[in-house]
């Protein structure tokens, strides 16, 4: 398009509008979902757009969509959760033990010497077979990572529940063995659940007095192995 | 329910969806899918279709509800705006719809019943009707109708009768009309 050749400036040219407006073609179109993406003032230029021009949907008759759309949605997240290990409200429910364990988890941080965590009732059988750590976030309380240990194979698995990182970090996950030095077990991903194979010497009893923590880096994670950025969850390992 | 309650309610339901509640999912779904769907079909002309996108703005809900800030946009705002991007995008890949109806280029959009509980506040529609009633008869009527029917330039133009140059002279104009009207 000519129009893209020899931009007007946006006093002349509202593109964002025409973007919103929805008169732009495809190749303008991508264009501009880059430029949303890339610079922030031209994004808020479309969300005002957004936010004066939708109104004019009040005039669209609403239709009730068939009951095969709700199905097919429900069908396709109801996967994403298909046992307790990953079901939020079960965790959720875990919430205020999980609170007072966290809680428990700073001290220990701070203090060698500290009580044994508190026990935290198993909330479905399989508990017995592998031991789960809620790593919360430290100021709300919030469960953001479930790990849970698979004694047959030697692995955890990482599920994440509700973990954002601030825009451009990465979320690596440490496991502190109680008196020693932050150990990085990588860069987590923060919306798909991971394996990872369970740290060497940290099996059984030694788990149970680790203390797992999230924490912020760089993309690719801390450069030196040392963590640098904030704490964004920690927890421990329940006895079953 | 007014309009401030249900514009909470939905926006609470957002941020339970966020942490993967799909009860909150199911509300927000029974509380906007008719609207939206709405707005697809009108885009789309084409129930099949309509219901895919409708089907990808809620797995978008899904899975990006937390980029949803009720600071900045109003929930059925964020819902409309991505079922509108949605329904533009779907039609754009498969070529346009150039002739998209010569006679109903014409036709009033529709003043069919509002979904009570999600519409915009009547504040808002009202200074935007106004702002809009206050452009040429003939450029409101193409904003009017670049906003329902999501017709590139090109398609408005010859929808309209109108040399392509004018139709984009007519539009721009309209909007930086408008962005003065409302931001007064």
């Amino acid at each position: 398009m000519t129009d893209l050749a020899t931009p007007m400036g946006e006093d002349e040219r509202p593109l964002a509008g025409e973007y919103v407006l929805g008169v732009l073609d495809a190749a303008e179109r991508a264009e501009a979902e880059r430029r949303v993406a890339s610079e922030p003032a031209f994004a808020r230029a479309v969300q005002w757009w957004e936010t004066h021009l939708t109104p004019l949907a009040a005039d669209v008759a609403s239709v009730t969509p068939p009951p095969s759309v709700w199905a097919r949605i429900i069908s396709l997240i109801e996967p994403a959760r298909p046992t307790a290990w990953n079901n939020v409200r079960l965790w959720r429910g875990l919430t205020a033990a999980a609170g007072a364990l966290a809680a428990a988890c700073l001290v220990i941080v701070a203090l060698p010497k500290a009580p044994p965590p508190t026990p935290v009732a198993p909330p479905v059988a399989q508990v017995e077979a592998a031991q789960v750590a809620l790593i919360n976030d430290p100021e709300t309380n919030q469960a953001r990572l479930v790990a849970t240990l698979d004694r047959a194979t030697g692995e955890l698995l990482l599920t994440p529940v509700d973990m954002t990182m601030p825009e451009g970090r990465d979320a690596e996950l440490w496991i502190i063995p109680e008196g020693q030095k932050a150990i990085s077990l990588g860069v987590i991903p923060t919306t798909a659940p991971k394996r990872i194979k369970a740290p060497e010497g940290l099996k059984a009893e030694g788990l149970y007095t680790a203390l797992l923590a999230v924490t912020d880096e760089p993309p690719g994670g801390a450069p030196t192995g040392v963590a640098t950025g904030s704490v964004r969850a920690a927890g421990k390992f329940a006895r079953a | 329910m007014d309009a401030d309650t249900s514009r909470a309610l939905l926006s609470r339901a957002i941020a339970r969806v966020a942490n993967r509640d799909n009860d909150a999912l199911k509300y927000v779904y029974r509380h906007t899918s008719a609207k939206l769907f709405g707005v697809c079909l009108r885009i789309l002309n084409d129930r099949e279709e309509a219901e895919d996108v409708l089907q990808d703005v809620y797995l978008t809900v899904w899975n990006k509800a937390d980029r949803f800030d009720p600071e900045k946009a109003s929930p059925i705002t964020w819902l409309v705006a991505m079922a509108r991007n949605r329904s533009i995008d779907r039609i754009r890949a498969r070529g346009g719809r150039v002739m998209a109806g010569v006679d109903e280029a014409e036709a009033l959009p529709d003043t069919a019943p509002l979904a009570s509980t999600v519409v915009e506040t009547d504040e808002e529609r009202l200074r935007l009707n106004g702002c809009i009633d206050q452009l040429d008869p003939k450029h409101a009527g193409a904003v009017r109708t670049a906003f329902f029917e999501g017709l590139t330039y090109d398609a408005l133009a010859q929808s309209l009768g109108v040399p392509l140059g004018t139709m984009k002279s007519w539009i721009r104009r309209s909007l930086i009309s408008l962005r003065a009207c409302l931001e007064a």
